[in-house]
């Protein structure tokens, strides 16, 4: 396999051979970074929400008066936070690594 | 019904960014063949681990467990423990390591478990796997992205929309199942497996983040533990292991057989949507680890979906009432209208609804037949504010996604693999390959709407599932176990046993029909001989059935037949490896105890 695409290389891209080496061929982003920045932003705009709705009684009315959008908000920020500082030090691990 | 308020609106396009971001982040990694159907083999072992929790947790499976916490209580737990537990294990104890380790070339492992059988049989039982394992794949997607659209219109979330569009009445479920099916394929088309994996761990979070408050509200209103044991049927909470199966109507020989080796094995040692997660890990001891991880998760997680199906049960079922009050001289009517469906139903458990008049359907009984499906989904419409609202309603849509993208990858994979290189063009390049493997996509995306617009129509192929799994896994799990254990398998033998096997399960289907069914999809369409207990006990039957005889012929042909050169099967049968250690020094066995005692434990604390 190795083999046949490096022929293929040679035949078809001759003109560019010096890009190839350039793109990594490893999976280089780290998948916790995209979590933790998922969860940093949907916890930020759901405890903004929460904390501007926090007098509307009829709208915490099905969370049993709990404003739920805060708490809950503020947990997946810190999950968010959490898991973005995981996936940066992973990922530079791996740039470390690939060097 | 609730509207989504601005704040759900935008965290699911929110959601919805991030998952194709994850696609077009993963664009320039896809330089060959091997790094778009295998992700490069380089993932950490704890994100193929999650990958596999969040591949095994399609709508099928998520809408399932909350159905089944409501129909059969908390004993269902012990059920879904039994057919994934056991069977997590023995992979990665013992198949992981030889699927994961078999090459073949220097420096080509295997890609996928038909390419295995092509190395360690031969390639008709290749052949006849891939075409088999792709229709299964691409029915069972088409037939979840239904499901959960179904669940997705009856919330009405896109009513807005399709009606600013103007489209026909079923327009709401057609825009439920197009917009996660182009999500999906976009994703699946840019980064292949790696974009599939990435979002099947934000998808389990997701998930975890959206239940998690329902079953904290929701154990909150019942007035905790012992308000639910009040609410809820006796038995739900308490029921021991065995009047969990007979409410089911199998003994408990039939659970631990049926559920624990066939389902379990059919599925977590067989089938290449979940294998082909451990497979993309980045060396041998991270496979292993992947299948250890999720059988960790797996003890927990069921809780977080069984419970708001058996919470729905025991809450007040809503009732169309008339409040009168009086202001100022002026007599006010307030009357919130329930639709008779939801009126009838149990609990927050509605009624399943006649389309045409919007009347509950009633079963042989004259008792409403129950929407289990919807139990869960009804949860989260009762228990999340506005804001929370939008990120339940995308872990709805995360389940539906993970599972389709899942069977997409695996069918693209496959395809390219085990019918473009093996069969159609056995000199493709590298380059060929990779082009192969995204039409493949593009085409399975295709036919799997299809399947979904066909299940749109008649509603009945939603049970045809099991059929297919107990046609098509079940015997497969025999011939995988007899092809990477023993090595006097041959090829014949495996190909003998595959057919065997689905002929078997196809026959009993078909001379078997459940109590109170009519003859036709639920079985019974050439003679009725015997009456199983239900459809349960008789998707259990034919898949046991399928495997024995499965194993059975495969080892007598193989017998018969001339076997191969022991050097030939080197790496493709598991070799018994020099112990580097005592076994009880091993770690992956000391994990693998520990958590098998942990899931008795939680198993146990339940029943």
């Amino acid at each position: 396999m190795a083999k046949k695409a490096t022929t293929d290389l040679a035949t078809k891209s001759a003109a560019s051979p010096t890009i190839k080496p350039a793109i990594n061929p490893t999976i280089h982003v780290d998948a916790r970074i995209a979590v933790g920045m998922f969860f940093t932003l949907a916890g930020t705009i759901l405890s903004a929400f929460g904390l501007s709705t926090r007098d509307r009684v009829d709208a915490y009315a099905r969370s049993l008066g709990i404003d739920a959008n805060l708490w809950w908000g503020l947990a997946l920020l810190a999950f968010g936070i959490l898991m973005l500082a995981f996936g940066r030090r992973g990922q530079a691990r791996m740039e470390k690594a690939g060097k | 019904m609730p509207i989504l308020a601005s704040a759900d609106w935008l965290i699911l396009l929110i959601y919805c960014f991030f998952v194709l971001s994850a696609g077009f982040s993963l664009v320039p990694s896809m330089t060959g063949s091997r790094e778009y159907l295998q992700a490069g083999r380089k993932l950490p072992g704890w994100l193929c681990g999650l990958a596999l929790v969040s591949a095994s947790m399609g709508s099928l499976e998520v809408l399932g467990m909350g159905a089944a916490g409501a129909k059969y209580g908390l004993a269902s737990m012990g059920f879904f423990a039994l057919g994934s537990i056991p069977a997590l294990l023995f992979a990665a104890l013992v198949l992981i390591p030889v699927f994961y380790g078999a090459v073949s070339a220097p420096g080509a492992p295997v890609r996928s478990i038909p390419e295995y059988l092509g190395l360690r049989f031969d390639q008709k039982t290749r052949a006849l796997n891939a075409v088999l394992f792709m229709a299964m794949a691409l029915f069972s997607a088409g037939i979840s992205l239904y499901a959960m659209a179904r669940v997705v219109a009856a919330l009405h979330v896109f009513d807005s929309v399709a009606g600013r569009l103007n489209l026909p009445p079923t327009g709401a479920l057609l825009l439920s199942m197009a917009l996660p099916a182009v999500l999906v394929l976009a994703y699946v088309l840019l980064g292949g497996l790696a974009a599939t994996m990435y979002n099947q761990l934000l998808q389990f979070c997701v998930l975890v983040a959206g239940l998690l408050p329902v079953v904290l509200l929701g154990l909150k209103r019942a007035g905790g533990w012992s308000g639910l044991k009040a609410a809820v049927p006796a038995g739900f909470l308490t029921g021991a292991a065995h009047t969990g199966a007979h409410s089911m109507g199998i003994g408990v020989v039939g659970l631990v057989l049926g559920v624990g080796l066939v389902l379990g094995g059919g599925a977590w040692c067989t089938d290449f949507r979940l294998l082909q997660t451990a497979m993309a890990a980045k060396n041998a001891a991270s496979a292993r680890r992947a299948p250890l991880l999720a059988a960790a998760l797996r003890i927990f997680v069921p809780l977080l979906l069984i419970l708001p199906g058996l919470l729905a049960l025991g809450l007040p079922t809503p009732r169309t009432t008339i409040v009168i009050h009086n202001e100022n001289g002026a007599i006010y009517h307030e009357i919130t209208v329930v639709p008779p469906a939801v009126e009838a139903g149990q609990g927050m458990v509605p009624a399943k609804a006649d389309p045409a008049t919007g009347q509950p359907v009633k079963g042989a009984d004259g008792q409403p037949v129950l929407d289990y499906a919807m139990a869960m989904p009804n949860m989260l419409l009762e228990f999340l504010p506005s804001g929370l609202l939008g990120l339940g309603l995308a872990a709805l849509l995360a389940c539906l996604m993970s599972g389709v993208a899942a069977s997409l990858a695996a069918c693209n994979t496959v395809f390219a693999c085990d019918i473009y290189q093996a069969f159609l063009k056995k000199d493709a390049s590298d380059k060929q390959i990779l082009k192969a493997g995204r039409w493949a996509a593009l085409g399975g995306m295709v036919l799997a709407f299809a399947a979904a617009c066909a299940a749109m129509r008649s509603s009945g192929l939603l049970d045809l599932v099991v059929l297919v799994f107990a046609v098509v896994n079940a015997p497969l799990f025999a011939t995988l176990l007899l092809g990477a254990l023993w090595k006097r398998a041959t090829g014949h033998g495996a190909f003998a046993g595959l057919l065997a096997g689905m002929a078997a399960a196809l026959l009993h289907h078909g001379n078997t029909l459940p109590r109170g069914e009519q003859p036709g999809i639920h079985g019974g369409w050439i003679k009725v001989l015997h009456h199983p207990a239900s459809d349960l006990a008789l998707g259990l039957g034919t898949a046991a059935l399928a495997f024995v005889v499965s194993l059975l012929v495969t080892a007598i042909v193989s017998v018969c037949t001339k076997p191969r050169e022991p050097a030939e099967l080197a790496g493709l049968v598991r070799a018994s490896e020099p112990a580097k250690a005592a076994w009880w020094k091993r770690p992956e066995i000391i994990a693998a105890a520990l958590i098998l005692l942990a899931a008795i434990a939680v198993n146990l604390m339940f029943l």
